[in-house]
């Protein structure tokens, strides 16, 4: 049957239709909010989730749509921004992508220039260095600091007749040398592992530290002294077996922490919210106290406004609204993130103690904390010059010679920052 | 007529070949994402030549897809030849078998990464019930890449089992009848007869298997990504494979240029070893006529 010239004129003007439809839904215009609505971006955990909502609640005039993105979070912002179209009006950036960011600070508007000096006496210097360009530009409001602490299972140390109060654990743990010695005596006693990996301790050793791999004028540092004795600590906790080598994050890892087998681990404050999610049964058996080594500083996010935002006031005051002390309190009680300003300190739901830990104030250790714990430049390229020590940390797991896999890291981590700058 | 055709090959060039020819020309610039591109010329390549974690990457790669293919060939044919001659239920079967392969990789990987735990894992609390030592299925490089290999196999075993079911469907009933009459018995009408005349299919298998097994990037990357260290590919870098190298480089460390260079070295791998696989099969084949 052929077909008439009438129906391939049609069929053929519907299939353009089709393609081009589809072709411009990929292209929009180039602009982002429409007039009267403000998008927030955060990634699960960011803030609490009553924060989130009331956020929402105050500002239905102006249409606020938060959405909580997860997966990899950087990438889809990276993502959006190139494509300049449907850039959210306000964004949460990690703080491990903020010197990333800063690169690029013509794409945030400098928030010095929307609050006043008074405003920002409330966060702590350090933190706001880190989202401040070298002319001045402060993209970036904190949202919380990640001051550490040993987080515990005072039931599981209390079986194996080993100190289980605070004070008493913190003694027991006030050295590295101390912790290793106080992990053996656990795994002999019930078989539970004293950190996730190697891999943490030395991150932690590094968060401890006051200088890192890259300095601030770019120099390789990642054979100093402060690097070799992290990987050094790194090597004896392995060599002594105080280490589960799991995957942190892992179902390997959510299945040991919930049976006990993971009963200690330095962290900062915000993973007492990865606990919780991973552990809610064991609710009330966990505590928190010093860190072995001395206080480390890790992470700490940030709430920025897109320079394509047109109406910064009004995103302004929704930021305001997440970072208010109230809003911060909140946050701690639900998440574990520590706030980020000293007037949030004062808050009722940060005083009275948490029902997780047992009931413990877990704001004045990580308070104590923050009283001596560093404060460092973290460069851009920190990601792929840490990385080979973390692999040749593996392999040393598996039987590689220690110095070997430390001569091997140096040289990769030094090839990874020439050819990235 | 063209105006017919328009539509598949307009969605072509605006998703296939133009990013395609643009990362040809990212691969010869620094960018991060973010800023300008900056011209850098072949540096990227000759930083691609010396990158020691380009060649563990490649390695990774061939040793992934020599232990998920050529296992994965030989359960597909044995398969196919068992639903060839399945009398009963043989629809529910194919069914079962193809059924792995639509299901998500990403679900599977996350349930694989669950199964093949260090210490709480399926496969090891069974080994330990039987008597067996634990093994270290996710935490030494070459047990990664074993257990990268079964979700691989597990995932496309049944869909190349239709596949050869498929080709010996063709195979005319008269060549069974004939070799029945001289005497042959089923083992060696499978080996002379099937298993020659199967030979096309098997060259298509093996070079769609060569060019997606050399690409396979999604099951390592679940099975390696963590919270503490994501596209590293686990111990040892054991499952970093040539594209989950290229994504860590690229949406990882923000250099999207070299990531562009790496995606073009992994086409030259791919090409050259397709070809090689193409020319193995279907040289012989030309032999076998002449």
């Amino acid at each position: 049957m052929r077909i008439t010239t009438k129906r391939r004129r049609t069929a053929a003007v519907l299939a353009t239709a089709v393609a081009a439809a589809l072709v411009l839904t990929g292209c929009s215009t180039g602009s982002s909010a429409s007039t009267g609505k403000l998008t927030a971006w955060l990634w699960p955990g960011a803030v609490g989730d009553s924060v989130v909502s009331s956020a929402k609640k105050e500002f239905a005039s102006d249409k606020l749509q938060v959405n909580v993105i997860g997966g990899d979070f950087k990438q889809k912002l990276v993502t959006t921004f190139t494509g300049k179209t449907n850039v959210p009006s306000i964004t949460g950036v990690k703080g491990e992508d903020m010197p990333y960011f800063l690169q690029q600070s013509s794409l945030f508007t400098d928030l010095k220039s929307l609050v006043p000096a008074s405003y920002l006496a409330q966060f702590p210097k350090w933190k706001l260095a880190e989202a401040t360009t070298a002319d001045g530009k402060l993209i970036g409001i904190p949202t919380d600091i990640g001051p550490s602490a040993l987080f515990y299972r005072q039931d599981v140390l209390a079986k194996a007749g080993l100190p289980s109060e605070p004070a008493a654990v913190a003694d027991a743990t006030s050295t590295w040398d101390k912790y290793f010695a106080f992990g053996k005596q656990l795994k002999e006693k019930t078989g539970a592992s004293l950190e996730v990996s190697t891999g943490d301790v030395f991150s932690w050793s590094m968060a401890q530290a006051d200088s890192g791999f890259v300095s601030k004028s770019g120099k390789f540092t990642g054979d100093s002294a402060t690097v070799k004795q992290a990987w050094d600590r790194a090597v004896t906790a392995e060599k002594a077996g105080v280490v589960a080598n799991i995957e942190d994050g892992s179902p390997d890892w959510a299945s040991a922490v919930n049976q006990g087998k993971l009963p200690t681990v330095i962290g900062a404050a915000w993973h007492a919210g990865d606990i919780k999610s991973a552990a809610p049964d064991t609710s009330g058996e966990w505590r928190v106290t010093a860190t072995p080594g001395g206080p480390g500083n890790a992470g700490g996010s940030f709430l920025t406004i897109p320079a394509a935002t047109s109406d910064k006031k009004a995103a302004l005051k929704v930021i305001e609204a997440m970072v208010a002390p109230s809003a911060q309190a909140t946050t701690y009680s639900q998440v574990g993130n520590f706030p980020s300003s000293s007037k949030a300190l004062t808050e009722s739901a940060l005083t009275k103690g948490d029902a997780f830990f047992g009931g413990q104030d877990t704001v004045s250790v990580f308070q104590k904390s923050i009283e001596s714990m560093p404060t460092k430049y973290t460069s851009p390229y920190d990601a792929q010059v840490s990385a080979p020590y973390l692999t040749e940390l593996t392999n040393v797991q598996t039987g590689k010679d220690p110095d070997k896999a430390w001569a091997d890291a140096v040289k990769a981590a030094k090839s990874a920052l020439e050819s990235a700058k | 007529m063209y105006l017919a055709v328009a539509p598949f090959f307009i969605l072509f060039i605006v998703f296939g070949l133009y990013p395609t020819l643009y990362s040809l020309v990212l691969s010869f610039q620094d960018w991060n994402g973010l800023g300008d591109p900056t011209w850098v010329g072949l540096q990227n390549f000759q930083k691609l030549f010396a990158d020691p974690t380009f060649y563990l990457s490649i390695r990774n790669t061939f040793v992934i897809f020599a232990l998920s293919t050529f296992p994965m060939l030989v359960i597909a044919i044995v398969i196919a030849a068992m639903l060839n001659s399945a009398v009963r239920y043989s629809t529910a079967f194919r069914i079962a078998y193809f059924i792995p392969n639509i299901t998500s990789v990403v679900a599977m990987a996350v349930l694989f990464g669950s199964i093949f735990g260090q210490n709480f894992g399926l496969a090891n609390t069974l080994l330990h019930a039987v008597g067996l030592p634990a093994v270290p299925w996710l935490s030494t490089p070459f047990g990664i890449q074993v257990t990268v290999s079964l979700l691989i196999t597990y995932q496309w075993t049944g869909y190349n089992a239709i596949i050869f079911l498929a080709g010996m469907q063709s195979i005319g009933g008269e060549v069974y009848e004939a070799a029945k009459i001289d005497g042959a018995g089923a083992f060696r009408s499978f080996f002379s007869i099937t298993l020659p005349l199967l030979r096309p299919t098997v060259i298509f298998v093996l070079v769609v298997s060569t060019i997606t097994g050399l690409q396979s990037f999604t099951e390592a990357q679940v099975l390696t990504t963590t919270a503490g260290s994501t596209n590293s590919g686990g111990a040892g870098q054991g499952g970093l494979t040539m594209v989950l190298y290229f994504y860590q480089q690229a949406f990882g460390f923000n250099r999207f240029g070299y990531g562009a260079a790496i995606a073009w070295g992994v086409f030259l791998i791919v090409v050259v070893f397709t070809i090689i696989s193409w020319r193995f099969t279907a040289g012989r084949k030309e032999e076998a006529r002449s």
